[in-house]
């Protein structure tokens, strides 16, 4: 069906975000006071510099709604069950969060600057060697000039080895072939790629550009962060600091957990969990799609990580604490205990 | 590496028929069968997916609005005041 779309199209988010990338790249300077102002430089000289910066900021929104949307399409239909395509789709999706990550500080505003300051000071929660490791990642004693140069590095670094992985996501998926709705084998009901899945993934293809292109030129800024439009400024903390939409549901398991090291294992684990998944499948069955006990608990995780979404971008203030803490605790119950009780009491 | 046409299966006694693409319409009883079509899928999932989605605006709007109340000072705080 349709859901089987995002693999090509998350190919296709990866190769805009380089071609855009690269061109950026032509007239960024990576340095803390020439970052911001190199920024404003490409949106307002630079031949059509407005649109590749465009839709390289809203490239990346759309690389993670594909990427969410391909990873529950995965849940939903047990194609977890390819275990080394799954959990190196996993490995990808860490690599995009980490280049999402030090992308948004590339452009050096407040949010940039903060949000950096933010999430690199949780590594100093790592025991003994915490502080250490903190400073050797900044390049100093502070998110600086150090940082700035090396995270530019890593971002344009980080694309390609996100190309190599998906080279590898691929070599397994291409073991056993793709999945199907209805979770049965397939080997004696081939068709070719070409003209089927060409002109099915060229859809998907035009389709989602028309909604980067709709988003660029009529809202470029529904997703993103005023702050970010002033330059970034070690004297002066913005009152609410909060990361792109796509991390905010990591955001508001990070802040429901009250001790910084408790906080930063949440939010990693609330990746890593997707890692056993398969060893807790304990359906008969692959798929949800004659599965309605685990149907409903799959739309209540969707509803779950709207809710803790929402709760990534509010203070941290009466009654949002409670209901985040809430949202997380349900968050890993339905992934450990819930689903796996569901297939049980199904079969 | 990885599966080769020719080399995927063995099925037998399946027969499969078909019908040239000029003896049949194109999209039969599209709207007919199509609408009642499209009702029976939405009933038959309605009552999975509609309650998280009722349950996350319900946590959603009883949160802003307690947090709102939250904002607002309360009359009998200051009842004693002179």
């Amino acid at each position: 069906s349709g859901v089987w779309n995002f693999g090509s199209l998350l190919g296709l988010c990866l190769i805009t975000q380089i071609l855009t990338g690269v061109f950026l790249g032509m007239d960024y300077t990576s340095d803390i006071s020439t970052g911001f102002s190199s920024v404003t430089h490409i949106w307002r000289d630079v031949n059509y510099g407005w649109l590749i910066r465009n839709l390289h900021g809203n490239g990346a929104s759309f690389f993670f709604i594909c990427i969410y949307m391909d990873i529950g399409r995965g849940l939903y239909y047990g194609s977890y069950l390819y275990k080394e395509t799954w959990n190196i789709g996993v490995v990808l999706l860490l690599l995009v969060m980490m280049t999402a990550f030090v992308g948004y500080v590339v452009p050096w505003g407040q949010m940039s600057f903060w949000g950096g300051t933010v999430i690199t000071n949780l590594l100093s929660g790592v025991p003994y060697m915490g502080d250490t490791l903190v400073q050797w990642i900044w390049g100093g004693f502070s998110v600086d000039n150090g940082t700035l140069t090396r995270f530019f590095t890593f971002h344009f670094l980080l694309a390609f080895v996100i190309g190599g992985g998906t080279v590898v996501h691929l070599l397994f998926l291409h073991e056993t072939g793709s999945n199907n709705p209805g979770g049965v084998n397939s080997d004696g009901d081939k068709i070719s790629f070409h003209p089927y899945f060409s002109y099915k993934d060229l859809l998907g293809f035009v389709i989602m550009l028309l909604g980067l292109t709709s988003l660029g030129v009529f809202s470029p800024n529904l997703v993103g962060d005023p702050e970010n439009f002033t330059p970034g400024n070690p004297l002066v903390t913005p009152p609410h600091i909060q990361p792109e939409w796509y991390f905010l549901f990591g955001y508001g398991i990070l802040r429901s957990i009250p001790n910084k090291v408790g906080g930063v294992l949440g939010l990693l684990f609330s990746i890593l969990v997707l890692m056993v998944v398969a060893i807790l499948h304990t359906s008969k069955q692959r798929g949800l799609t004659f599965r309605p006990v685990t149907q409903f608990l799959f739309w209540t995780l969707v509803g779950d990580m709207i809710i803790l979404t929402w709760i990534g971008g509010m203070p941290v203030e009466h009654p949002y604490i409670i209901i985040g803490q809430i949202g997380s605790v349900l968050y890993f119950g339905l992934f450990l205990v819930l689903v796996p009780l569901g297939g049980w009491v199904e079969n | 590496m990885g599966r080769h046409f020719g080399d995927l299966a063995k099925i037998r006694h399946v027969i499969t028929y078909s019908i040239s693409p000029f003896e049949q319409r194109a999209f039969p009883n599209y709207f007919s069968k199509g609408i009642p079509n499209v009702w029976r899928r939405f009933k038959s999932s309605v009552f999975k997916v509609a309650p998280p989605m009722i349950l996350m605006y319900l946590t959603y709007t009883w949160g802003n609005h307690v947090h709102e109340q939250g904002k607002r000072k309360n009359p009998a705080d200051y009842e004693k005041d002179q």
